[in-house]
């Protein structure tokens, strides 16, 4: 097997990590997906034990999403249970988006998912309390690590991978709605809706951690993924986030927020700004905002409260300094 | 390699053991296969920190693959299995709920540990 020089620069990038150094390679762009203006709601809410439904269902009419008779897919992260870290977005407000969505007349609601570190998907839903949620609502579970394969070509060429084998699940479903939680990363700076498609890629076919993407650059497969299976709506878990040595390892840090929005760009900008950082220092939302969605504040109209003028940094590895600049 | 991907303190997971000087938890299924891997090897710390963790995970474990797993491995190191077998025989019913075929298999195998040849034992 030979390796390319692209292939090579785009992996020793992965293997560097966050420094700035470096800058995505520029590809042309076959989709625009962007809309001349994104909504974006920050709701306020201090723990999971309350009516999120309430609180969710008339913000989400005010989006007049188009849901009706619509198969309806919610995207969490799932990593793995890590006693006492805030790692995966909360079942909780996953139950409660399902729930939701079936109130606005989806034809139904999966929730779907391929965990990046453990193997046994069960073992995650049964420690994470997603199992018990689920049934209690009669949602049922999709893990896309083990799904249906359909071979797709990718629709921007960033990491140069050509193809993806993805999930059948996540290619047919009307709506996508990746349900991040709001987390540092280690090696992207952090994670939220677009890094979280990398759950959509199927473990079967490309391993535990997902290394072949790693290794095809993270920020250049997240692109790749996000144009090619498109976000339609996000709705990120901020209520409890994770500062530090994220995804895993970090410290949890209270947010109380939750982020809505109809463009992940402008929620991943939103969330970023919320977590006191600079959007445009992240890779993939900055490349993201020439073709996936709006970065800039005057192209984002809010509902509900405002992006606080005064944030507390999330703290970040050294390598993610950057992300401490300007917002 | 197996030893030198080893967690801190004992198993193994998916990938590195630390990550920028945080140790990362070992995994159930790479543990449980890795000690199959390794049954012919003269005991050492490591296996003896990775059998008493996974030993222990296994206490709680419902997740049948995870389950089948920890059983065909613990089996093999003389560890009494009988309970975790009740579980997984609980746990699996009569098969149909349970939507993965490999899983279905390794559960077959694990419930049926002891009773045949293992189908990871070493014949010596």
């Amino acid at each position: 097997m030979t390796t390319s020089r692209r292939q090579f620069v785009a992996a020793s990038a992965a293997v560097v990590g966050g420094t700035s150094t470096w800058t995505i390679a520029r590809h042309p762009r076959i989709i625009d997906l962007r809309r001349p203006q994104s909504r974006v709601a920050i709701l306020t809410a201090v723990d999971y034990s309350g009516n999120l439904e309430a609180l969710l269902l008339p913000v989400l009419k005010e989006f007049r999403l188009d849901v009706r008779g619509k198969s309806v897919l919610l995207k969490p992260n799932l990593v793995e249970h890590v006693p006492g870290k805030p790692v995966n977005t909360h079942p909780k407000l996953v139950g409660a988006a399902a729930s939701c969505f079936l109130w606005l007349g989806a034809k139904n609601v999966v929730v779907a998912e391929g965990p990046g570190h453990e193997r046994d998907t069960e073992l995650v839903l049964n420690e994470t309390g997603f199992e018990h949620e689920l049934r209690d609502r009669a949602i049922s579970f999709v893990d896309l690590n083990r799904d249906e394969l359909v071979k797709v070509k990718t629709k921007t060429g960033y990491s140069g991978i050509g193809h993806l084998w993805l999930p059948k699940t996540a290619l047919t479903a009307d709506l996508v709605i990746s349900m991040p939680k709001i987390k540092t990363h280690h090696w992207a700076g952090v994670t939220l809706s677009m890094k979280n498609m990398f759950g959509i890629i199927p473990g079967i076919k490309y391993g535990w951690p997902k290394n072949v993407l790693h290794w095809h650059g993270i920020h250049e497969s997240i692109l790749d993924i996000c144009a090619t299976v498109p976000i339609h709506f996000v709705m990120a878990d901020g209520i409890e986030a994770m500062e530090g040595n994220g995804p895993l390892q970090g410290e949890p840090r209270r947010l109380n927020r939750i982020v809505l929005a109809d463009d992940p760009v402008a929620a991943d900008a939103t969330c970023v700004r919320l977590m006191g950082l600079n959007p445009r220092a992240v890779r993939h939302i900055e490349e993201g905002s020439r073709f996936l969605g709006n970065i800039e504040s005057n192209r984002i109209v809010m509902i509900g409260d405002p992006v606080p003028k005064s944030v507390e940094p999330f703290r970040v590895l050294p390598d993610f300094r950057n992300l401490m600049a300007t917002r | 390699m197996l030893f030198d991907r080893a967690c801190v303190g004992g198993g193994w997971n998916a990938g590195n053991s630390v990550v920028y000087g945080a140790p990362l938890a070992p995994h159930v299924e790479p543990t449980a296969i890795a000690l199959m891997a390794l049954q012919d090897e003269l005991p050492n710390e490591i296996i003896r920190d990775s059998l008493a963790w996974l030993k222990h995970r296994a206490e709680n474990l419902t997740a049948i693959s995870s389950l089948a797993w920890s059983i065909l491995s613990l089996f093999l190191y003389g560890v009494p299995v009988g309970e975790l077998k009740r579980r997984l025989a609980d746990r699996t019913g009569d098969g149909s709920q349970v939507r993965e075929n490999a899983v279905l298999a390794v559960a077959t195998l694990a419930l049926r540990c002891g009773e045949m040849i293992h189908p990871f034992a070493l014949i010596r």
